[in-house]
């Protein structure tokens, strides 16, 4: 094979990544919250939803990331080396609006997503979840409805 | 009161639960408009992260030594419910800098970071101690790796209402 050609070879087998980082961008309303909430979640309360699912097709790492965010605070959560499913504990950061910096752990108690599975064919999506531990509040457990979109 | 009585009331006291005092934070609440960035800090492949001049972000800021506000003064920007940028000052909210930083956030692709250092400069906070009477604040500054963008500096003109 002469130089040129091996050169050639060289160079095209540096791929850059399919896709850069990718995440699913909406909204997520609140449709059960229990008292113990209190002002934290309320039916009808609506966060952007940001969910970033593992997996290098999509140029994202091992790890998965569900964030909450809202006009004055966020909730995290980050499920390592896994995708969100029913079941799966998750680790979480959050700021509140008061600007209390903490983090926590909880589980995510139901977990029906349409498609099941995210890949970059997937131009929109819905979400049915709920969760344990919201802004790390014991036995705060907000269930949500989200819409999901892919942006690029 | 004879013992049975005096034990009657000392079991039924340490049945009780300790009452906690309720925690007060006293913070503002308004925007911060961008009035300069660096190019880094719109050089971002995805659009949603980028930070431009005349760009308006949501902030919050909480000085420090006000009720239970601790010790450090804390500013946080949040870009259209997207991303969060939050800070803890070391060098306080009026400072000529440069001061170092600590920062929380989560980034326009929904991952979360924390105590992530940087540094400001010139912060202005008017009033300089505000207090519950102090109903408006305003607060210009500088801020370098603003919502963790590296060699993003960008430079704001925020003001702010009491939050009740």
């Amino acid at each position: 094979m002469n130089t040129r050609v091996t050169l050639l070879l060289l160079v095209c087998s540096i791929s850059a990544p399919l896709h850069a980082e990718t995440a699913w961008i909406g909204t997520a309303m609140i449709t059960q919250a229990p008292s113990i909430c209190g002002n934290t979640a309320q039916v009808g309360d609506f966060h952007t939803a940001i969910y970033r699912p593992a997996g290098v097709t999509l140029g994202n790492d091992a790890d998965s990331y569900l964030a909450l965010i809202s006009q004055r605070a966020y909730f995290s959560m980050l499920v390592p080396n896994n995708t969100f499913r029913s079941g799966i504990n998750y680790g979480s950061s959050f700021v509140s609006s008061l600007l209390k910096f903490g983090s926590g752990t909880g589980g995510i108690l139901s977990w029906s997503m349409s498609p099941a599975t995210l890949d970059l064919n997937v131009k929109s999506a819905k979400l049915v979840f709920s969760i344990a531990n919201f802004y790390a509040i014991k036995n705060c457990n907000p269930s949500f409805r989200a819409t999901l979109l892919l942006p690029d | 009161m004879n013992t049975a009585a005096r034990l009657a009331v000392l079991s039924c006291l340490s049945a009780m639960p300790i009452a906690s005092r309720a925690v007060t934070l006293i913070v503002w609440q308004g925007d911060a408009a961008i009035t300069a960035a660096s190019l880094p800090c719109s050089s971002n492949a995805n659009e949603r992260s980028n930070v431009r001049i005349g760009d308006v972000l949501r902030s919050v800021v909480r000085p420090a030594l006000l009720a239970d506000n601790g010790n450090d003064s804390r500013v946080a920007f949040i870009k259209s419910a997207h991303a969060e940028f939050a800070l803890d000052l070391a060098g306080g909210l009026t400072i000529a800098g440069p001061g170092t930083y600590s920062a929380y956030g989560v980034t326009s692709q929904g991952r979360f970071r924390t105590n992530v250092g940087g540094t400001y400069q010139n912060f202005s906070l008017k009033p300089a101690t505000p207090g519950l009477t102090d109903a408006f604040l305003t607060l210009t500054g500088t801020v370098n790796d603003f919502m963790f963008i590296p060699n993003c500096t960008v430079s704001f003109r925020a003001a702010y209402v009491l939050r009740p």
